[in-house]
């Protein structure tokens, strides 16, 4: 209640501030004229009594200061000045200006990459139909540690949907490169060669156009492709008739189907071309190598753990079989947003953190709210140095085969730009809204 | 020190809002009504007064509106909102009941340890 009045007339002050400040004289005024008039009445003389009255009243500039100061204007203009006196000093040390913001800079920037990347994989809801029905299947050697998540065979996949009464559908997607032409303009771009049935699996409609939309594996339309919004707008300049055109990927021709929506992505964002992919049909003794990303829908009522079980079942029958390909394989069922996340949360949501940490601490102490006792800083450090440490550990024994978002070169650069702008993290200068603040919190009665 | 000029600072906000709550005043007449009911024993600083009511107005225990004085003079006259009133109260309980508990400890014979 206090805070809302107080606020409101705050927001009078400011815009009435030149009647604000008439007003005040007049009251002022008036206060010593009728206090002069009271010491008239003891026969005195005017010039006499409006003397002593100004006397005994004190100076007039420091009540209206206070007064300022009571509605909040003070801080305010303090604000002012202080931004004025910045941009002064801003100027004259250009050496400590460019440092400053350029350690700003990289700080936002850090922030920003990483949780972009963070918000994507982690955070914002998938974009599928009844995204917690969905489960990817991973192949897990039981005697191979860094293949306890590998990429599936093709014909394992085919025996697992044959087998299994757990999946209402499954689908494979074959991630690659292919060099995408379309009259004079060829590029190499990321794919996702997918089962016809992906899309509908996935419960996603393109906004032109269609998905493969076939309930079985194979495409019965033969070589056709779904594009990207991005590259849609890029290639094709947002033409709805782009549909049914001609385009070369690795100079076979293909047709476009339709476009997906702009946002869409499956755990990797860079790519924009979903060709239909047919599944070769398997010979004995060849099981194919192991290429595959599969994604599966769970029937209604079946938990994740029941399909693990029946999976594990049916790969234990595939590795009596074929022992050969198979001996030790295992099936690994997986939440799909786990799978998404695997490869970055480890090293995401620590860098995260620990580089908003260090953003914070540049911000407090270009402003120089430089009263930072020791244990916050050895707990700012502390945070950096183990989400350095565990990105590290990430980037030497991860082998996720499910591509991440935030690449790892791009990872490495990010942390010695870290390393280089955490040099320049003591500095001292204090501007004066700091003092302003101090005081205004001081004053303020806290009842 | 501080705590001396925190006590006063308290005291005359509740003194002024007493004041009006008898009836909207100027400020110059607040300062005499105070010390009218306060039968000359108390005298209030006059540069402590306008910074008391500009703030008491910021927090929205008092309002203000410019009106006539007695000799026709234009002046800001100060009245009692219902925040007020009820801060007002609120106060008074609060000072009366410190009162008595220091007037209980300061009257504590040396026997009732």
């Amino acid at each position: 209640m206090r805070l809302w009045s107080e606020l409101r007339s705050w927001a009078q002050a400011i815009r009435h501030r030149a009647l604000l400040e008439s007003e005040m004289d007049a009251e002022l005024r008036f206060h010593i004229e009728a206090r002069a008039e009271d010491l008239m009445r003891g026969s005195v003389s005017r010039e006499v009594a409006m003397r002593r009255a100004r006397v005994e009243f004190g100076g007039i500039e420091p009540i209206k200061e206070e007064g300022r100061e009571a509605r909040g204007l003070s801080l305010f203009d303090c604000l002012h000045q202080d931004l004025r006196f910045g941009l002064r000093m801003l100027r004259k040390n250009p050496v400590f200006s460019i440092t400053a913001i350029a350690s700003l800079a990289l700080g936002i920037a850090a922030v920003v990459s990483i949780f972009t990347a963070a918000d994507a994989l982690l955070f914002r809801p998938l974009p599928y139909r009844d995204a917690s029905k969905l489960v990817m299947l991973w192949e897990s050697n039981r005697v191979r540690p860094d293949a306890s998540h590998s990429v599936v065979s093709p014909d394992n996949f085919l025996d697992w949907k044959d087998r299994n009464s757990v999946f209402e559908d499954m689908a494979v997607v074959d991630e690659g490169r292919s060099v995408f032409n379309y009259g004079e303009r060829s590029e190499e771009l990321r794919t996702q060669s997918v089962s016809a049935n992906f899309f509908t699996l996935l419960g996603v409609q393109a906004i032109h156009g269609r998905t493969f939309a076939s309930e079985s594996l194979l495409d019965s339309q033969g070589s056709t492709l779904l594009i990207s919004h991005r590259l849609w707008l890029d290639w094709f300049g947002g033409d709805p008739n782009v549909i049914g055109r001609r385009v070369l990927l690795d100079s076979f021709p293909r047709t476009i189907l339709g476009v997906m929506p702009a946002g869409f992505s499956f755990g990797n964002q860079e790519v924009d071309l979903w060709p239909s992919m047919q599944l070769r049909p398997s010979t004995p003794h060849d099981r194919g190598p192991r290429n595959m990303i599969v994604v599966a829908r769970l029937k209604e009522g079946i938990t994740a753990g029941q399909a693990q079980s029946q999976m594990r079942g049916i790969a234990s029958q595939l590795e009596q079989e074929d022992p050969q390909f198979n001996k030790n394989w295992t099936v690994v069922v997986e939440q799909i947003r786990d799978s998404f996340a695997r490869g970055v949360k480890i090293s995401l949501l620590p860098l995260l953190g620990a580089v908003s940490l260090l953003l914070v601490v540049a911000c407090a102490n270009v402003a120089n709210l430089d009263k930072l006792s020791p244990w916050y800083c050895a707990m700012v450090h502390g945070s950096w140095l183990a989400g350095w440490l565990l990105a590290r550990w990430e980037l030497l024994s991860s082998r996720s085969c499910f591509p991440a978002y935030f690449s790892r070169p791009v990872l490495r650069i990010h942390l010695h730009l870290l390393l280089l702008w955490r040099s320049f993290y003591s500095w001292r200068w204090r501007p004066p809204i700091c003092r302003h603040v101090e005081q205004w919190t001081s004053t303020r009665q806290w009842r | 020190m501080d705590k001396q000029l925190d006590l006063l600072q308290g005291t005359l906000d509740m003194l002024i809002l007493k004041a009006v709550s008898l009836g909207p005043l100027h400020g110059y007449g607040i300062l005499l009504r105070i010390q009218q009911i306060s039968k000359d024993r108390l005298e209030i600083q006059q540069g402590s007064l306008y910074p008391a009511l500009y703030r008491l107005e910021h927090q929205g225990w008092i309002a203000s509106e410019w009106g006539e004085s007695e000799n026709k003079r234009k002046a800001r006259y100060y009245t009692l909102t219902a925040a007020g009133k009820r801060r007002l109260q609120a106060e008074t309980e609060n000072w009366n009941s410190m009162a008595d508990v220091i007037a209980g400890i300061l009257g504590t014979k040396p026997e009732e340890v």
